[in-house]
C-alpha cells in the first residue's frame, strides 16, 4: 500500500521512482492554531503525502444537550450560542424557531424581518472570521487584521442591542429580548453602506494573489456526489455547484420575499470555497438592505401571554401580567408532546434542532444537527494522497467551529 | 397495529392520513408492509416508525430508489420517560435535495440496556460519526460498523451520558486524594 501511496504522490515519486518510506504518524493537535479550536488529527504520512487522516473530537465536550433537559426552554436558549459562538444569532434562530414550531406559534412580521437582518449580518460576521483566519493560516496576515476591523463593528452592534458581544441570547421565543435601540438600523445600514469598498479591498489582497491561488487551486476538492453522501451541507457543497441553500428551497422567516442570489461554485477545490463564501457576503448584504428597507410597523414580540413575558411597567400594577411573569420565570411554558426537526441555513450550513416535548415546561430530548460536525469528517476524503502542507489549507476551507462539533 | 396512524391533535387542518398523502410513504409500505409500525404526522412533519429488521432495506431504497441521498442526522432518543412500548429508539432525518422533501424514520430498538441496530454507513458514509456519537451518549450499538467508538466522551469513560438514568450527581472526578500512584498511605481528608 505504501509503494502505490508513493507513487501516487507526483511527477518527483515518478523520477526516483518507487522509494520506500517509513510511514509516520502525526498528531495535529489539539493546541494547534489552525484548527480553529480543540481538534486533534492524526495523520499517517508516507514522506510528504498524506495517507491517513482521523480528525478526533470531544475536547469541548460540555453536555450542552444533556443540559437543555433539566432546564426550561428559556433557560435552555443562551446554551445555544456557546456552541457556535462565531454565529450566536443562528444558533438562538434555529432554536427558537423549532420551538415556536412545536407550539405552533406565529411570530409578527416586524420580528421576522428583524431576525432576518441579525441573521444576515451574523453571516457576515461569522463569514469574515472563517476569511482572517483561513487567510492567516495560507500566510496572508492584513486580510485578518482587516477582517477583524470589520468584525469588530458587527460586535458592537451585537453589543448595543444584545448587551453583550458574542453570545447574544438576543432572540427569544415569541419575539427578541427587547425593542432594539433607536439607532440600530442607522448603525447597520452605516455598516453596510461601507462593507462593498471592504469586501473590493479584500478580494484585492486574495483573489488574484498567485501565492493565495497556488495554494488553494485544485487543492481539497471534492465532488457533489462525496459531500452529499458524506451529509456536507453550506458552502462547502454550494462551492461543488450543487444549489443547496435552505433560505432558498425551504424558507424560513421571511426569506422568500427577499430578493437574492445562491452563488455556487464549479470545482469544489479551496478556492472555489474562497469565492463562494466572498459573494455570499455580499449577498447577505443585499438580504439586509433589503430587511432594512421593508421593515414593516408593528409589534414585536408575539402575542402569546402564556410564552412572552409581559412588558417590565406592566407588573406595577397588573394583576394577570405579574402572574404571567411569575409563570414563566418560574415553572416556564408547557409545550405541547410531539418532536419537531427545525434546520435553518447557518453560516456553515444546515444547522437543525431537533427537539422531544413530553409536554413539560423542559425539553424531553434536544438533539443539534450541528453543520460542522458533518463538515468535520469530510476531511479525509479531501487530504487523502494530497500533501502535508495542503491539510492545513483545508482545514481553514471547512469553517468550522469545535463548540458546536462537541457541543 | 401496522396500520395505525396516529394523529396529534394540535396538527389542526391536516387531517388527511399521511400515508395516503404523501407518496413516499406508500413506496415504503409497498416494500416493507408490516415492516411499518405506524405512521405520525406532527406539525407537518412525518415521521414514519419501522422494525429494525427493515431498516437496511429501507434505507437503501430511499437513498437509491427515491432520491433520499443526504442523511441530515441521526440520533439514539432513550425512551424512558415517555408513553410508549420500548426503551430505545433511532431517529433518522432524510434529505431529497432534488424535490426539497424531509422525511424522519423512527427505529424503535429494544428494552435491554444494549439496544442494537443495523448500520446505515454502507448506504450514507457520513453516518458513520453520526452512528459514534449515538452510541458514545446513548448506548446505541450500530451493528456492521467497523469504526464504532466514543467520541466525545474522554478515553474510559463509563455509561452512556444521555440515557435518562445515568446518574448526573455521580460524575468521577479526574484527581482525587486518595492514594496515590506509588501506594502511599491516603491523605488527611
Amino acid at each position: 500500500m505504501s509503494a502505490e501511496a508513493g507513487r501516487a504522490a507526483g511527477p518527483d515519486r515518478d523520477i526516483l521512482g518507487p522509494i520506500r518510506t517509513e510511514t509516520m504518524t502525526l498528531n495535529m493537535g489539539p493546541q494547534h492554531p489552525s484548527t480553529h479550536g480543540v481538534l486533534r488529527v492524526v495523520l499517517d504520512l508516507e514522506g510528504e503525502t498524506v495517507t491517513g487522516c482521523r480528525p478526533i473530537i470531544g475536547y469541548l465536550h460540555t453536555g450542552i444537550e444533556k443540559n437543555m433537559e433539566v432546564k426550561t426552554y428559556n433557560k435552555a436558549l443562551p446554551m445555544t450560542d456557546r456552541m457556535d459562538y462565531l454565529a450566536p444569532m443562528s444558533n438562538n434562530l434555529g432554536f427558537v424557531l423549532a420551538v415556536e414550531k412545536l407550539l405552533g406559534m406565529e411570530i409578527p412580521r416586524r420580528c421576522q424581518y428583524l431576525r432576518v437582518l441579525l441573521a444576515e449580518i451574523t453571516r457576515i460576521q461569522s463569514h469574515l472570521v472563517w476569511l482572517g483566519t483561513h487567510a492567516l493560516d495560507l500566510g496572508a496576515m492584513t486580510v485578518f487584521l482587516y477582517a477583524f476591523r470589520e468584525r469588530e463593528a458587527i460586535i458592537k452592534i451585537f453589543e448595543k442591542i444584545s448587551g453583550v458581544r458574542m453570545m447574544t441570547s438576543y432572540f427569544r421565543v415569541g419575539g427578541v429580548a427587547r425593542e432594539p435601540y433607536p439607532e440600530f438600523l442607522n448603525d447597520c445600514l452605516a455598516f453596510l453602506d461601507d462593507f462593498p469598498s471592504k469586501m473590493d479591498d479584500y478580494e484585492e489582497l486574495l483573489t488574484d494573489n498567485p501565492i493565495f491561488r497556488y495554494r488553494t487551486r485544485g487543492v481539497g476538492a471534492m465532488t457533489a456526489d462525496q459531500a452529499i453522501g458524506l451529509g456536507v451541507t453550506g458552502p462547502l457543497l454550494r462551492a461543488c455547484g450543487f444549489d443547496y441553500d435552505i433560505r432558498k428551497k425551504e424558507p424560513y422567516l421571511t426569506y422568500g420575499e427577499f430578493d437574492f442570489e445562491v452563488p455556487l461554485g464549479e470545482t469544489g477545490d479551496i478556492y472555489d470555497r474562497y469565492l463562494v463564501r466572498m459573494a455570499e457576503m455580499r449577498e447577505s448584504r443585499k438580504i439586509a438592505l433589503q430587511a432594512i428597507e421593508g421593515m414593516p410597523e408593528g409589534p414585536l414580540m408575539a402575542d402569546d401571554p402564556k410564552v412572552v413575558p409581559p412588558p417590565k411597567e406592566l407588573l406595577a400594577h397588573d394583576m394577570e401580567a405579574l402572574i404571567h411573569h411569575f409563570k414563566i420565570f418560574t415553572e416556564g411554558y408547557h409545550v405541547p408532546a410531539g418532536e419537531v426537526y427545525l434546520a435553518i441555513e447557518s453560516p456553515r450550513g444546515e444547522l437543525g434542532y431537533y427537539i422531544v416535548s413530553d409536554g413539560s415546561p423542559q425539553p424531553y430530548k434536544v438533539k443539534v444537527r450541528a453543520p460542522s460536525f458533518s463538515n468535520l469528517f469530510s476531511l479525509p476524503e479531501m487530504v487523502l494522497g494530497g500533501l502535508f502542507g495542503d491539510v492545513v489549507a483545508a482545514m481553514g476551507s471547512l469553517d468550522i467551529v469545535l463548540g458546536e462539533i462537541d457541543r | 397495529m401496522a396500520d395505525e396512524i396516529e394523529e396529534s391533535p394540535e396538527s389542526g387542518k391536516e387531517e388527511e392520513r399521511p400515508e395516503e398523502m404523501d407518496e413516499d410513504v406508500r413506496a415504503l409500505r409497498g416494500l416493507l408492509g408490516d415492516g411499518i409500525l405506524g405512521v405520525r404526522l406532527h406539525r407537518g412533519q412525518i415521521s414514519v416508525e419501522i422494525a429494525p429488521s427493515a431498516l437496511a432495506r429501507a434505507a437503501e431504497f430511499l437513498c437509491d430508489s427515491r432520491g433520499f441521498r443526504q442523511l441530515s442526522f441521526l440520533a439514539g432518543v432513550d425512551c424512558l420517560e415517555l408513553p410508549g412500548p420500548y426503551r430505545f429508539k433511532v431517529t433518522y432525518s432524510l434529505l431529497d435535495m432534488e424535490r426539497t422533501k424531509r422525511l424522519r424514520l423512527e427505529v424503535p430498538c429494544g428494552d435491554d440496556l444494549e439496544p442494537r441496530v443495523p448500520t446505515v454507513s454502507g448506504v450514507w458514509p457520513g453516518a458513520s460519526p453520526h452512528e459514534s456519537e449515538a452510541y458514545d451518549l446513548v448506548g446505541i450499538v450500530f451493528e456492521g460498523n467497523e469504526n464504532l467508538e466514543r467520541i466525545l466522551t474522554p478515553d474510559g469513560f463509563e455509561g452512556h451520558p444521555h440515557r435518562k438514568d445515568f446518574d448526573i450527581s455521580a460524575e468521577p472526578v479526574a484527581f482525587s486524594f486518595r492514594g496515590t500512584p506509588e501506594g502511599k498511605p491516603e491523605a488527611a481528608g
